[in-house]
């Protein structure tokens, strides 16, 4: 029996099929996305990778149609101009329609100087590398995501690892770069072992300056006084000359050296064996993880064709970043019906995501800040390996060092128990 | 006769050279006092020790009795002395008549924001300055694009602006053609003397300070040779020697 | 061509292209900001000092309006312009009660090694200033309207190109008043000034003073406009930037150091956003004003008078 019920919900199911893809057809040519990294002077030896990551990715997104179909865009800005161009260079590219997101920044000060930006312009931004624990300290920022990870997981970790591998540290030296990313890491790892073992020492605390280039005078103060332990944030074109000057003058022959950032550089210079390296979150060296995934083997084999190179952690951080767009897009689309996001719908997607990266997990906060888990391990040879290896690796969950949010992050950190280190996972753990 | 500027016993020396060995020398109210002597021997130097530019080794300058020897020169100009110079000094990138105004502006009111330079008031007293000494049609001329006799007349004319009580004038004809030489000399002590300035004149043109000095004053290597009226100077035998020359 | 219709006509053109492009707006005031500083740097020009430090005084303003949000909770828009101002001022008094002694090659390296200390204060004092991450600069109130972040922005352009023509008649008057003459007397003659009773030395504090403080205003607008205040600022390279907006605008008025301070932003932010080899392009421009307006960019509209310095 036809009933003008039955012929009112056929119109209306036939109008809808209609309008969908109608509606759909309202996609963009090109989905904009603005990238920020250094590409000129001695920071682009860290920023390079980023850089040619996002190319990668951008081609293997594009080459499976795109996100939702619509093919990616990207404008790179050159971080190198310095702060100021950086900022006018984004607002430039946010007050064009075209650019739905930003991928923004690789130094603090410019992660710092862009956020409320972001939330002024409401452009949804994911800081691919401002782990800097000060971003949200002081103000909330709706559109900045910082899916990658903080400094302070980042640095407690290595603490953790230290005091796991060397329980008795008495002595411990910095060196670190002179600016903000230096001076809160040197804070943050003192803090750390101070509350897992009272009773050590900084003997010595350097902070040369960022592109110093020779380290000669900080070299003979960092033998001078004998520390166990030499902690370094130093990073890029730095670390670089820093390993180079110190490796023939037995530096880390005398002393444990821990190199926060030393996974970047260590197809550029010859790492010492026995150094503790890290990759500032979960990266793909040597990570069972990453090798599991077929994604990332792929990722990581085509990103050497291209390259030259194996991808170090700036690239991985990039690649997924690309990634949480990706989710995020996908994610607000299934929720209005297959619509093309507006910039509000994408950043209301970014909220609270727990995204599958090539690495791991990105787990976003209520504050946009990002819970990564933490590989640590410490440089070796192996044989029938081709080019540096890193050993007796471990992986720490990222809430187990991560600091609650809202509460001051150095003090919660002067909280931690003693004991923390011996509960963790432990060194040689992660195969 | 009361003394206007006074010297006494003024000493420098440059390197081996001693410019000024022991000068005495005073210049009255009113009067028109000439420096004769030859080339070098220190007559610039003196009016620059006069005028603050140098300080002397020995020897005290005085204005009104008062000593002004250690005063830097823009002191003493607000003082009342100007000067007007051997190589004419002038602000070349400007026009001649701001050239003036500057030095109205000084006397008048340097530090008034609110009024510009080239207001009716300064305007009219160069302008007026300014025919006196014929240099009227170069008013709007860059100092630098003018001839060289012309600059001297506006060097001159920049010191009387000033409106000083002693105008000291060095070798003011030089440069300036023997036709208009009396002319401009004409012109100048008139103006003197009406407004009542006291002028001290270097000078080489011996006609020039005949007719037109009340003393003269002989220089030789760095200390008065001899004083007196023209007149007895020029009959010197000593002077006509050393500084004249046989006629 | 006659000045004020030319003046009112590219201000006009100015407005009316932000609203075609809206990103203009945030180039434009800051252009706006160093076009300020430039001319402060013009003024010291004209009395023949170049100063390689003036951008001193712009981290000066800026900071000054950074701490004065921070530690003195002030958020006013005009006030902390004034705060900004007199700060300036005061620091261009005192350190130009130093300099002016000085002429030529020492007056230029005592700028730049004054400008270089500040850097180096603000770069190492990381617990008070930021060190070279900087400081936050929050979106100011309007006579106590709270404004959200966009309608600040557009009321600080109207608000700097309101400056730029005070500061423009302010300067002009100054130039033609007898304080302004002197100082273009002050590189020809010396001597001939002292001899006038005029004291050079108070002649050019003056000059440096306005000079401080027109780069200071910049400073905070600049502050305000970026939201974020860098030890950068201060560096000798952003002083030599504003020689060159300066004398690549044209010293002989006042239009010159905005139209400078204009192209050279222009040309920067369309530069980088088109390719990495922007500083090429930066520079190719630059070549071709100097070999084409020697008398900078204002001689495009503005063919040399007689008296003119440049």
């Amino acid at each position: 029996m036809i009933s003008y019920r039955n012929i009112l919900c056929s119109a209306v199911a036939a109008a809808a099929l209609l309008a969908g893809p109608a509606l759909a057809e309202d996609k963009p040519a090109a989905l904009g996305v603005g990238v920020f990294s250094f590409t000129s002077g001695g920071t682009a030896a860290y920023g390079k990778p980023g850089r040619d990551a996002a190319e990668l990715m951008i081609e293997r997104i594009n080459a499976k149609g795109g996100i939702g179909g619509v093919p990616l865009s990207a404008t790179y800005v050159d971080e190198g101009q310095g702060t100021e161009g950086v900022i006018a260079e984004y607002r430039k590219l946010a007050g064009d329609a075209a650019t739905e997101v930003m991928i923004a920044a690789l130094s603090s000060g410019n992660c710092m100087a862009l956020a409320p930006v972001s939330d002024q312009m409401k452009v949804p931004t994911v800081g691919w590398n401002c782990d800097t624990h000060q971003l949200y300290l002081k103000d909330a920022h709706p559109y900045f995501f910082r899916p990658n990870g903080n400094t302070v997981p980042e640095f407690v970790a290595y603490a953790a690892y230290l005091i796991a591998v060397k329980p008795d540290v008495k002595r411990i030296a910095i060196i670190n770069p002179d600016y903000a990313f230096g001076h809160d890491a040197a804070k943050i790892f003192t803090t750390a072992i101070k509350a897992f073992k009272p009773d050590v020492e900084v003997v010595a605390e350097l902070f040369p300056k960022l592109g110093a280039g020779t380290y000669q005078t900080e070299i003979s103060r960092l033998t001078a006084a004998r520390p166990d332990v030499i902690f370094s944030n130093l990073w890029g074109g730095d670390l670089e000359n820093f390993v180079r000057q110190a490796s023939p003058r037995g530096l880390f022959r005398s002393s444990q050296a821990v190199l926060a950032l030393g996974e970047s550089s260590m197809q550029n210079v010859q790492i010492p064996e026995g150094v503790i390296v890290g990759v500032l979150g979960d990266g793909w060296w040597m990570s069972p993880d990453a090798a599991a995934n077929p994604e990332t083997r792929e990722f990581a084999e085509a990103y050497k064709a291209k390259y030259g190179k194996w991808p170090v952690f700036p690239a991985m951080k990039m690649a997924n970043s690309f990634l949480y767009v990706q989710a995020a897009y996908d994610k607000a689309m299934a929720g209005n019906g297959g619509k093309w996001p507006s910039r509000d719908e994408v950043a209301a997607a970014m909220k609270g995501s727990e995204v599958k990266t090539l690495t791991g997990t990105m787990q976003t906060r209520a504050d946009n800040d990002g819970v990564v888990d933490q590989i640590i391990g410490v440089t070796a040879k192996a044989d029938g390996h081709d080019g540096p290896v890193i050993g007796d690796m471990v992986r720490y969950k990222g809430a187990d060092l991560m600091p609650p949010a809202g509460e001051d992050p150095i003090a919660w950190i002067g909280t931690l128990s003693a004991d923390l280190p011996t509960k963790l996972p432990q060194p040689g753990s992660y195969k | 006769m009361t003394v206007l500027l006074e010297a006494k016993n003024l000493h420098i020396t440059f390197g081996a050279v001693k410019a000024a060995n022991g000068v005495d020398l005073h210049i009255d109210e009113g009067e028109f006092l000439a420096i004769i002597g030859p080339n070098g021997s220190g007559k610039t130097t003196f009016l620059n020790l006069c005028t603050g530019y140098i300080r002397p080794s020995e020897g005290e300058v005085y204005l009104d009795g008062k000593p002004i020897t250690r005063l830097p020169p823009r002191t003493i100009a607000r003082k009342g002395i100007a000067r007007a110079f051997q190589i004419p000094q002038l602000f070349l990138d400007q026009t001649v008549l701001t050239n003036l105004m500057l030095a109205i502006a000084s006397r008048e009111g340097l530090w008034q924001v609110g009024k510009a330079l080239g207001r009716p008031a300064y305007r009219d007293e160069a302008m007026a300055l300014l025919a006196m000494f014929n240099l009227a049609d170069c008013a709007p001329t860059l100092a630098s694009t003018l001839p060289e006799g012309r600059r001297k007349l506006v060097d001159i004319a920049i010191a009387l602006a000033l409106k000083p009580r002693l105008v000291l004038l060095d070798e003011p004809t030089s440069g300036v053609s023997a036709l208009e030489r009396f002319a401009l000399m004409e012109t100048l002590m008139g103006a003197l003397r009406q407004a009542k300035v006291s002028a001290l004149f270097v000078e080489h043109d011996m006609d020039v300070v005949e007719r037109y000095a009340d003393r003269v004053v002989v220089w030789e290597a760095g200390r008065v040779m001899a004083e007196g009226k023209p007149e007895a100077v020029f009959k010197d035998a000593r002077v006509i020697e050393n500084v004249i020359g046989v006629a | 061509m006659p000045l004020l219709p030319l003046a009112t006509g590219a201000i006009i053109a100015l407005v009316a292209a932000t609203f075609a492009f809206p990103w203009l707006e945030f180039v434009l005031t800051l252009a706006i900001a160093k076009g300020l500083a430039a001319l402060g740097v013009a003024i010291l020009l004209r009395g023949g000092l170049i100063s390689i430090g003036h951008a001193m005084f712009f981290a000066i303003g800026a900071y000054a309006t950074a701490f004065a949000m921070r530690d003195f909770g002030i958020t006013d828009v005009f006030a902390l312009i004034l705060i900004s101002a007199i700060i300036s001022l005061v620091a261009g008094l005192l350190i130009g009660a130093f300099v002016v002694r000085y002429r030529a090659i020492f007056f230029a390296m005592l700028n730049l090694a004054i400008s270089m200390v500040l850097f180096s204060l603000l770069s190492k004092f990381y617990g008070v200033t930021g060190g070279t991450d900087g400081l936050r600069v929050g979106t100011p109130t309007v006579l106590g309207m709270v404004l959200e972040a966009k309608g600040f922005a557009t009321f600080l352009f109207y608000a700097a190109i309101a400056a730029m023509v005070l500061a423009g008649l302010a300067v002009n008057a100054y130039f033609k008043s007898p304080l302004g003459e002197a100082l273009s007397a002050v590189h020809t003659n010396e001597i001939r000034l002292e001899y006038l009773g005029i004291p050079v030395r108070g002649v050019l504090l003056v000059a440096y003073g306005l000079s401080a403080l027109l780069a200071g205003i910049g400073g905070t607008f600049a502050a305000m406009t970026i939201g974020h205040v860098l030890p950068d600022m201060a560096y000798w390279t952003d002083s030599g930037h504003l020689v060159l907006v300066a004398v690549l605008g044209g010293i002989s008025g006042i239009g010159g150091p905005f139209v400078g301070a204009a192209f050279l932003e222009l040309v920067h932010t369309l530069a980088a956003g088109v390719t990495d080899a922007w500083n090429m392009i930066v520079g190719a421009a630059l070549l071709g004003v100097i070999f084409f307006l020697p008398k900078g960019l204002i001689g495009f509209i503005r063919p040399t008078k007689k008296g003119d310095l440049a």
